[in-house]
């Protein structure tokens, strides 16, 4: 499903203050089943982004529009939360099957589908645990499973290997891959690495600081199926220092901004 | 419990050299840790006391050896009073827990989720918490008369505070992460109520359950001291006042055994239900 974001706009009102303008007149288009990863500064607004596209809050101005259709709900997307967001009273495979919970799915049924999507994340074995007993990359195999599970349009990740230790980060980046190559969901990636960007991403997204907006949109020309041995691409380095410049760039007129803003 | 991965929170690490066979400090933690193996010290007490009795150190006149406690027990029993008396007051602390703390989590849970009802009672219950309930049983005899219903009453006011305190907070607190992803997942108000803030809620109320339990208890047993004519507290006062000391620690021990029993059976049940909030990391 394409995903149209026409100049939205999103500003905090701060007691005393000046309204924070975090995200002013952004627009970008996603097209369906491709996969784009975001970069920019700490604090630039992405998680905004995100929680715009993911219907938790409306813009102030401008619209998302999934297919043409201009959607309010965050019905189209999934979520896969940094922190994993499982619940802790609930065994794995209610965790899993909470969309088709709470859509009406009965009991049996919707811990069938809870258990495929299990399986396709390779962790079947733990459907019984609950997430403290797990460690955090199987906690996120089970937020992927989730977001899979309440069978999304689009799905969005909000930094979802950032928590994790860089070995378990390479395997469930590949696990990603293999999964999002069978499924073709469009998918959203907020990452803060260069790396996992160019192997994850079709395109990368280089945001400003606030009020943020887009400064780069590189095509990554890597094929499919990619494996974690892009990194042995020339061309890797080469988009790797360039995307760099771009986010150091954005990163220090972000904290020029900020430092102007407490001076001031 | 069986499938528990690389993140243990329970087991000891030891540095340094260990003896064979030798299970070190944690094990006889655990057991001192347990509900019967907090008896220990107490049972060392009581022999203590029944050794210093026999020896002559220690008066009679005020602390009667244990064993002699005991005997008066028995004695008591087989006349019958006591299971009545015990049967009474075990009655008037389940209704007046049930009085206090029923409402108790309504309101606390009404505090936690709408704002009004929050700013209507919070001053009421900032200026009512504060007082020793105790006090108000003058005033519940006034209102009540003499009987089990101002114990009862009293008992009720004083679960009461702890049980609304917690509900409302256990609510406050939820898990805001948890109620986004069930926003996104497409969930409802009223799903987000029941399915998030009030399952995550419960840790919280039950444990505002597990004072409320204690504080009936000390409610009745302080109405009966004061104002009853029956129950077990009722009894431990007479004997107090006709000096029948023996009497007096053989149903101050039934007391202290009511309240054993009722942390016990609280804690086990938290234990059973709420065993997700140990090692909880966010």
């Amino acid at each position: 499903m394409r995903v149209e974001i026409d100049q939205i706009s999103k500003s905090y009102r701060i007691p005393d203050a000046e309204p924070l303008r975090v995200v002013e007149g952004l627009s970008a288009t996603i097209e369906e089943g491709e996969f784009v990863c975001i970069i920019g500064p700490s604090g630039c607004g992405k998680s905004t982004l995100l929680g715009m596209l993911g219907g938790l809050h409306p813009p102030d101005s401008g619209a998302v529009r999934f297919s043409g259709r201009r959607t309010a709900s965050g019905e189209m997307t999934s979520i896969v939360w940094q922190d994993y967001a499982l619940i802790p009273w609930r065994s794995i495979v209610d965790n899993v099957a909470i969309a088709l919970e709470l859509r009406g799915v009965p009991k049996r049924e919707r811990r069938d589908i809870a258990m495929e999507h299990l399986k396709t994340m390779g962790i079947e074995a733990f459907a019984k645990s609950r997430p403290q007993q797990l460690s955090g990359g199987m906690r996120q195999r089970a937020g992927i499973a989730r977001a899979l599970a309440s069978d999304p349009e689009v799905l969005l990740m909000d930094e979802p290997f950032a928590a994790v230790d860089a070995q378990t980060r390479t395997l469930l980046q590949e696990e990603l891959l293999s999964v999002w190559e069978r499924h073709q969901k469009t998918v959203l990636f907020i990452t803060h690495g260069i790396e996992e960007a160019l192997l994850l991403a079709d395109r990368v997204l280089v945001l400003s600081g606030r009020p943020t907006r887009v400064v780069e949109d590189l095509t990554v020309p890597f094929a499919r199926p990619r494996t974690a041995d892009v990194v042995q691409d020339p061309r890797f380095a080469e988009l790797k220092t360039h995307l760099w410049e771009r986010l150091r760039d954005a990163t220090l007129a972000a904290e020029w901004a900020e430092a102007k803003e407490v001076s001031a | 419990m069986s499938t528990t991965i690389s993140e243990k929170h329970d087991e000891t690490v030891v540095y340094g050299p260990r003896k064979r066979g030798d299970t070190g400090p944690s094990r006889a933690f655990r057991v001192m840790a347990s509900p019967f193996g907090s008896l220990v010290p107490v049972f060392t007490i009581l022999v203590l006391w029944q050794l210093g009795s026999e020896a002559g150190w220690i008066d009679p006149t005020f602390f009667p050896a244990p064993l002699d406690c005991l005997a008066a027990l028995r004695d008591l029993a087989s006349e019958g009073d006591l299971a009545s008396s015990i049967w009474i007051t075990v009655q008037r602390i389940l209704t007046g827990f049930a009085l206090g703390v029923v409402p108790a989590i309504v309101v606390g849970i009404a505090m936690g989720l709408v704002p009004w009802v929050k700013v209507i009672i919070d001053p009421v219950i900032a200026i009512l918490y504060p007082i020793p309930a105790v006090a108000m049983l003058p005033l519940l005899l006034v209102i009540f008369g003499t009987g089990g219903t101002p114990i009862i009453v009293l008992a009720g006011i004083i679960s009461f505070f702890p049980s609304a305190v917690n509900a409302m907070a256990g609510v406050q607190q939820n898990d805001q992460r948890l109620v986004q992803m069930a926003r996104n997942m497409g969930a409802s108000r009223t799903q987000i109520l029941w399915k998030i803030v009030l399952p995550g809620a419960l840790p919280s109320i039950f444990a505002g359950i597990r004072l409320s339990a204690g504080l009936a208890l000390l409610g009745v047993i302080a109405g009966e001291f004061l104002a009853g004519s029956d129950g077990i507290g009722s009894l431990t006062w007479q004997y107090w006042q006709v000096y029948q000391i023996s009497n007096m620690y053989a149903t101050l021990a039934v007391i202290a055994a009511m309240g054993f029993g009722l942390t016990t059976v609280t804690l086990r049940v938290q234990r059973r239900f709420f065993n997700w909030t140990e090692g909880t990391t966010r």
